[in-house]
């Protein structure tokens, strides 16, 4: 079964299913949601028998496949996943699906469009995910900017044309870099093949040169993650796309920032990423402490989760540039932990939404009363978000610090502060939302939805499951972090000149 | 049934009770959430009076592997219980007291429309804290730990409608977190000289370092492997400051107060506050390294001991009053931990745990009879309408106050003896004799403010002479009764000295031997100024409020040339105003400055808007335009592409 194609037709199904969208009437809207969500589930059970057949030996890559693409450039179609690919699939493979249920009725406006700009963002991320051919990688990169950019655009808030705009032109300025540090490295490696190249540019690349190229990859990828001081594009397209858009960038697309440092920009330029690593640690934990001091001053649910993104990711790079196996898989696993708790985060503010078409913090009160059921789940979350042991959130903000605390405490200690501010502002939002005298203006809202709470319970349960037992996705991304965190020790300077 | 391979069902009963009422509580008549909640706790103190029997033929202790729980690298953290000594006298405490104090609170909340989700979070609380005393890891022992502070954060806050609930739960929460930041790095750091989280091999990792010698390996290189140490001992010591309640972090304890009474007790007796004394104990094998740690905890306890002790004078809340003395009493326990003669801090958890549930929930009972009226200046006369429960609250304030032969009498006097012995021992540092003065003095504050309490209370005329007290539960008598019958005859039926040998195994032994002689005399210097003190707290304390026109002379006093000194200790010193003015404020204002100049000004209208502005007019196009920007943005990205490919297959 190691042959089977699993990652083209897990890019083809959703590929397939929103061009089979568009023969569908534009009135008939019953149709065009179900035909989604039932397309999105197909690639979800599809994901599951996959991660089921995937038996890798230590790192390598499973499920290759490799057909030549453009001959004359030796561009091949090739893809293949190790753990952390894996992870990450199944990660989008679930959030897509509750991405279209939360829509079910809040999307009015040209509902086709939407239905099928998600379905090919799904595509877009699991190819980038799967990709293992660096031409391939930046084609489905660039692709799926498109329909994130449309669901800010069209389908989002007051303010969505300056998001959107604010967002590609970011996403664009990262991009450019990258795409010219891709063509150097094709220029003088002649391949695009991610793993030729892994075994070829460490040894084969001038110190110098590393470093240029290491900053075109790395200012790409820190601006998608988004790092300090490239943040301010994110709480802007939080703020007015769509919650399904929301949850896909906070749940998926922030950590195709991360990823690529994971997959690309260390293992290419291991020299280089040594030399950075104080410079990004200390960008990583100002994040942190940053990103929760903005989360405070906010007054907008939206906002103050978005803020609060920038701290998560924060912990991300920390453990990833650690050098530490501990604090590595304490990135990865926070990848996931806030893919998870995050996504529910914005779940849950476009759960009021709907209702109210506000969600200013002093807008609300006493919401406990009104909402129970919301209401804990909302804790639950909050819980997660803020790293309670025995929740998920824990074990990634556990490994990391303690991964960073080996190699450099100070990084560690100025970081963990962000575990006490954490708590303030998280709790200060749910002390406003849901605390204090009922506000007579909501008495009457409904409590979640049995739809609603579809969504969100697979979120919750995930947020428990890993938090008690995070030994199976710990096992997974093992044997591929390892392989990152060696790189990032057996460094040499190379000295020759190509 | 062997109990060591059901050593799960401890902290599991609980949460399956948990569960239950909190998923289907709304649905269920209240007695049978009542039954629910109950039992769970129950089972859990019966298996918990196995384990500890057990004990008798297991003396290295009882162990349950369960699975591996975070292991990646070179760390595993395991999910495993363990039951020796120490964590057996916890055990019967937190399940002992803790099942009586669900019981109490059948019979003060069951009116309540909230009442299963009360005791949804109480045996969460508990499950909580089995958690924290059976784990057989510090990362689990840090579940429990964060676990409990959940509970109380929710616990508190019970009365979600009224923000002053909410923000003490808040407070609790987050001074906390302050606590468990500290509490991290300290294990980060005994993990990186140890290598594992393990109780077993942390200690014998601990025991095989050479002190003298310098760290080799790992982020402290080149530091002495003491001074690591010490680092590693004041970190967790901060932790244990804000979980129990010490100086700087104790304020979060007195605002609990906003809480249901059950909680107060639970919190304050059986389970949160010791958590921090526990964790002194478990890990006894580093802090009898570590003499200089040790005379700072000393010092901490003893300034928070005294300090509490006098603002618990000047208080008109009748949890209040109980709250301050919490604290003031958990400065002993640490005293007592600091002297390396564990047993003593241990035995005065016991104790306190018994006569301050006993004082919290007869608190609660007053509280309920004066339709929750707190203010101990509106009571007054109580003992003629409550006698029973006068009896029961006064017998608790006894003990309290170190009167013999109540319980409290024998584990304080323990304490003292323990210090004194510090203090007089040859080359000890006179530190020791400072902290043993301050200790004496505030036991006999501890005297007289407890007389003010209960003759405010109970005695004198009554503030109101109509009032119609309401009836107490008959759940809530018997607990009382219970409670009260432990505050009184544990001391002299021998605990202290069951105590002593039951757990004299499981510490690290003192660095130098035993000086008998010493002992005795500690003993009796010890008891003796201890009694002196009490019998002049509470001769002052009845000489100055039992008579009506003295306590009208102390109160023009206390408005007039008095007020400023009565003012510092009414107003708690003026710390929470204080930590409001020089740490909570600015971070708040940086966060708005941070936000409002840095981020929307300086990153994002300068750099951001301003670099694109530069490159080529995009700023414009951000403010005016749609469509157009983005595919000029796209244009002059192929273009800019295009030239340099161009370039590179030129020139490269």
């Amino acid at each position: 079964m190691a042959d089977f194609p699993f990652l083209s037709l897990l890019t083809a199904i959703p590929a397939i299913g929103g061009l089979l969208l568009t023969l569908v009437p534009r009135s008939d809207d019953k149709v065009i949601k179900g035909a989604a969500l039932v397309t999105s589930l197909v690639a979800f059970v599809v994901s599951i028998v996959m991660w089921t057949r995937f038996q890798p030996v230590g790192a390598e890559l499973v499920f290759v496949e490799d057909h030549v693409w453009v001959d004359q450039l030796n561009i091949h179609y090739k893809l293949g996943i190790d753990g952390i690919a894996l992870a990450m699939i199944l990660l989008t493979t679930l959030l897509s699906p509750i991405a279209i249920l939360c829509s079910w009725n809040s999307v009015v406006k040209q509902p086709k469009g939407f239905f099928l700009s998600l379905l090919f963002l799904e595509a877009g991320m699991i190819g980038v995910f799967g990709a293992s051919d660096l031409f391939l990688f930046y084609v489905y990169w660039e692709l799926m900017l498109i329909p994130m950019a449309l669901l800010i655009g069209i389908w989002g808030g007051p303010r969505r044309e300056y998001a959107a705009i604010k967002f590609v032109l970011y996403t664009m300025a990262g991009s450019l870099l990258m795409f010219l540090a891709i063509l150097y490295c094709w220029l003088h490696a002649g391949t695009f093949d991610v793993q030729a190249l892994q075994a070829f540019l460490p040894q084969n690349i001038p110190f110098q040169v590393q470093m240029w190229l290491f900053g075109a990859f790395g200012l790409s990828f820190a601006i998608k993650v988004p790092m300090f001081p490239f943040h301010t594009w994110l709480p802007d397209a939080h703020v007015e796309a769509p919650t399904a858009g929301s949850v896909i960038l906070a749940g998926v697309l922030l950590k195709m920032g991360t990823y690529g440092f994971l997959r690309f920009a260390i293992p290419f330029f291991p020299t280089a990423a040594v030399a950075c690593t104080p410079i990004i640690l200390m960008l990583a934990a100002i994040g942190i402490v940053y990103g929760s001091l903005m989360s405070m001053a906010q007054t907008d649910m939206k906002k103050l989760i978005a803020y609060s993104s920038v701290a998560h990711l924060g912990f991300v790079m920390l453990g990833i540039f650690s050098g530490t196996q501990e604090g590595a898989q304490g990135g990865v696993a926070q990848m996931i932990n806030h893919g998870i708790s995050t996504g529910a985060l914005f779940l849950l503010v476009g759960v009021i939404y709907d209702r109210t078409h506000i969600r200013g913090l002093a807008d609300f009160g006493g919401l406990a009363k009104t909402m129970p059921i919301y209401a804990t789940l909302f804790m639950i979350i909050t819980l997660s978000s803020i790293g309670l042991p025995g929740l998920n959130g824990f074990v990634g903000e556990f490994l990391v610090l303690l991964g960073t605390f080996q190699t450099h405490p100070i990084a560690s200690i100025f970081a963990a502060m962000g575990v006490v501010l954490g708590a303030v502002y998280m709790l200060t939002m749910y002390r406003h939302v849901f605390f204090g005298p009922e506000n007579p203006r909501w008495k009457d809202l409904p409590d979640v939805s049995p739809r609603e709470l579809v969504t969100l319970l697979p979120l919750v349960a995930l947020a428990v499951l890993l938090g008690v037992m995070p030994g199976p996705l710990l096992r997974m991304t093992e044997a591929p972090v390892a392989n990152v965190v060696k790189s990032l020790h057996a460094v040499k300077v190379v000295e020759v000149t190509p | 049934m062997e109990i060591e391979s059901s050593l799960y069902l401890i902290p599991l009963l609980p949460l399956v009770g948990f569960l239950v009422n909190g998923l289907l509580g709304n649905q269920l008549p209240k007695w049978l959430v009542a039954v629910i909640a109950c039992t769970g706790p129950f089972i859990a103190f019966l298996l918990s009076v196995q384990a500890l029997q057990a004990l008798a033929t297991h003396p290295e202790g009882l162990h349950q592997a369960m699975f591996s729980w975070i292991s990646t690298g070179t760390l595993n953290v395991p999910f495993g219980l363990q039951v020796d000594a120490l964590t057996a006298i916890m055990l019967m405490n937190v399940t002992g007291i803790g099942t009586a104090i669900h019981l109490y609170s059948y019979g003060y909340m069951h009116a309540d429309p909230s009442f299963s989700r009360f005791m949804a979070y109480l045996n969460l609380f508990l499950a909580a804290m089995l958690m924290l005393v059976m784990g057989d890891n510090l990362l689990l022992l840090f579940v429990g730990w964060e676990g409990v502070g959940l509970c109380s954060y929710l616990l508190i806050g019970f009365w979600y409608q009224d923000f002053a609930n909410v923000d003490a739960g808040r407070k609790a929460f987050i001074v906390n977190r302050i606590g468990d930041f500290a509490f991290l790095i300290g294990a980060f750091t005994l993990y990186s000289l140890t290598g594992t989280l393990e109780w077993h091999g942390m200690e014998q990792a601990v025991a095989a370092l050479d002190l003298n010698a310098m760290v080799v390996s790992g982020p402290m290189t080149g530091m002495p492997i003491m001074v690591a140490l010490m680092i590693a001992g004041l970190c967790l010591f901060g932790g244990a400051t804000g979980k129990s309640a010490q100086i700087p972090l104790y304020v979060w304890l007195p605002d609990a107060m906003a809480g249901p009474t059950p909680v107060s007790a639970l919190i304050h007796a059986a389970t949160m506050v010791t958590a921090g004394i526990y964790l002194l104990g478990r890990m006894d094998f580093l802090f009898v390294l570590l003499p200089a740690v040790m005379g700072v905890i000393a010092l901490v306890a003893a300034c928070t001991a005294l300090l509490s002790g006098l603002i618990a004078i000047a208080q008109n809340d009748i949890k209040k009053v109980l709250a301050y003395s919490t604290v003031s009493q958990l400065g002993f326990m640490f005293a007592g931990m600091a002297t390396g003669f564990f047993h003593t801090g241990l035995f005065h958890v016991v104790t306190h745990a018994f006569f301050k549930a006993l004082l919290f929930l007869g608190a609660g009972a007053v509280i309920v009879a004066m339709h929750h009226e707190q203010d101990i200046r509106k009571m007054g006369g109580l003992w003629k309408d409550l006698k029973g429960v006068s009896i029961l609250f006064i017998i608790g304030s006894l003990a309290l106050a170190g009167v013999p032969p109540f319980a409290g009498f024998y584990s304080k006097d323990a304490i003292l003896a323990a210090v004194y012995y510090q203090a007089a021992s040859p080359g000890a540092s006179p530190e020791w004799m400072v902290i043993f003065g301050m200790l004496v003095f505030t036991a006999g504050l501890t005297a007289f403010y407890t007389t003010r309490l209960v003759v405010l209370t109970f005695f004198g005329k009554p503030a109101d002479e109509h009032r119609h007290l309401h009836e107490v539960h008959w759940t809530m008598m018997a607990v009382l009764a219970f409670l009260a019958a432990l505050s009184a005859l544990a001391g002299v039926l021998g605990l202290g000295t069951w105590l002593d040998t039951f757990t004299h195994h499981v510490w690290s032994p003192p660095a130098v031997e035993v000086n008998e002689a010493l002992e005795h005399t500690a003993h009796y210097v010890a008891m003796g100024s201890s009694t002196a003190v009490v019998v002049l707290g509470i001769g002052a304390g009845l000489f100055l409020y039992l008579s009506e026109s003295r306590r009208e002379a102390l109160d023009r006093w206390t408005k007039g040339s008095g007020a400023r000194v009565y003012g510092m200790a009414s107003h708690k010193f003026f710390v929470d105003e204080f930590y409001e003015a020089f740490i909570v404020n600015p971070i708040g204002w940086l966060a708005k400055l941070l936000w409002g100049v840095v981020d929307r000004i300086v990153i994002d209208s300068g750099i951001v808007e301003g670099s694109a502005l530069s490159v080529s007019g995009f700023s414009a196009a951000l403010r005016h335009t749609q469509v157009g920007a983005v595919s000029a943005a796209t244009t002059s990205t192929l273009v800019g592409v295009i030239v340099v490919v161009l370039w590179l297959v030129l020139h490269g």
